[in-house]
C-alpha cells in the first residue's frame, strides 16, 4: 500500500532549499572558507534538489496532485540554487572599475574622521607611520 | 570569522611589523561602536559618513548599499608616510583579503623597508 505512505521527500526538498540559500547570508558568510566559494550552501542546495528528485520519482507512479507538488518542489529547489549562484558569481562582481581607485604611490587625504569611541582621528597623522587602512562596507 | 575579526586575530603580528590597523566605514560612530564591541576590536573604526575619504580615493560604489545608498568598495591599503605602498581592490564584494595573506604582504613590505 505505497499509495497511503506519506511522501516526505515531496515537501522536504523545497523546505531545505531556502535554508541552503538564506544560511549563506545569516551564517556561513561569517567565515572566509565558506564565504569566498559558497560550497557548503551549494552542498545543501544539491541535497535539496536530490530530495526533490526522490519526491518526484515517488509521486509519479501515484499520479494526481502529487506530481504537481513534486514539480513545484523541484522548481523551488532549483530557483534557490540559481539565486545563490547568480548572487555569488554574477551580482557580487558588480563593482565599479578598479581603475578609478588611487593606488600605489598615491596619497592618503589628511581628513579628520570620528572614531567609534567618538574621538577625532586625523588620517594624515595616523598614516604618518605604517598603517593598514581597510574600507569596510559592513555585513561581513 | 568576519573580515574585521580576521584583522583583529592578527593584530599583534601586524603591530610587530610596525603596522597599525584602521578601518573606515560609511556607518555612524554609534553603529561602528556596536560593531567594535560585538567583534571585540581594539583598533578603531572611523566613520566616513559623507564618503569624503572614500570619494577622494576613488572607492565609491554607487548605490552599492543594501538600501541603495552609496558605499565604499571593499579595499585594503598598506600606507607609509601617507603614501600607498600596496593595495587590494577585490573584484568581488564578497571576497576580501584574508588576514593571513595580508600578514604575508605586511611582512614583505616591512622587510623591504627595513624594520
Amino acid at each position: 500500500m505505497r499509495i497511503l505512505q506519506w511522501n516526505h521527500a515531496l515537501w522536504l526538498g523545497p523546505l531545505t532549499a531556502p535554508i541552503g540559500f538564506i544560511s549563506y547570508y545569516t551564517f556561513f558568510a561569517q567565515w572566509p572558507m565558506f564565504r569566498d566559494v559558497p560550497w557548503a550552501n551549494l552542498l545543501i542546495l544539491a541535497v535539496a534538489i536530490g530530495i526533490s528528485v526522490v519526491g518526484i520519482r515517488r509521486a509519479w507512479p501515484v499520479g494526481g496532485w502529487r506530481r504537481g507538488v513534486g514539480i513545484l518542489g523541484m522548481f523551488v529547489s532549483v530557483s534557490f540554487t540559481l539565486m545563490l549562484l547568480v548572487y555569488c558569481f554574477v551580482l557580487s562582481y558588480g563593482l565599479p572599475s578598479a581603475d578609478l581607485a588611487v593606488k600605489q604611490g598615491g596619497q592618503i587625504p589628511a581628513t579628520t574622521l570620528v572614531s567609534n569611541d567618538e574621538s577625532d582621528i586625523n588620517l594624515g597623522a595616523a598614516a604618518s607611520d605604517r598603517l593598514i587602512l581597510v574600507f569596510y562596507r559592513g555585513f561581513w | 570569522m568576519s573580515e574585521l575579526q580576521g584583522l583583529q586575530s592578527r593584530i599583534n603580528d601586524f603591530r610587530a611589523s610596525g603596522f597599525e590597523v584602521i578601518a573606515i566605514s560609511p556607518d555612524t560612530p554609534q553603529e561602528n561602536s556596536r560593531v567594535a564591541r560585538r567583534l571585540k576590536l581594539d583598533y578603531p573604526i572611523l566613520s566616513d559618513g559623507d564618503l569624503a575619504v572614500t570619494r577622494a580615493l576613488g572607492l565609491v560604489h554607487e548605490k552599492g548599499g543594501m538600501g541603495g545608498h552609496d558605499v565604499p568598495r571593499p579595499a585594503t591599503f598598506l600606507i607609509e608616510n601617507g603614501v600607498i605602498l600596496w593595495q587590494d581592490l577585490t573584484d568581488n564584494w564578497r571576497v576580501r583579503i584574508h588576514a593571513d595573506d595580508l600578514l604575508e604582504v605586511v611582512r614583505r613590505q616591512a622587510s623591504l623597508k627595513g624594520a
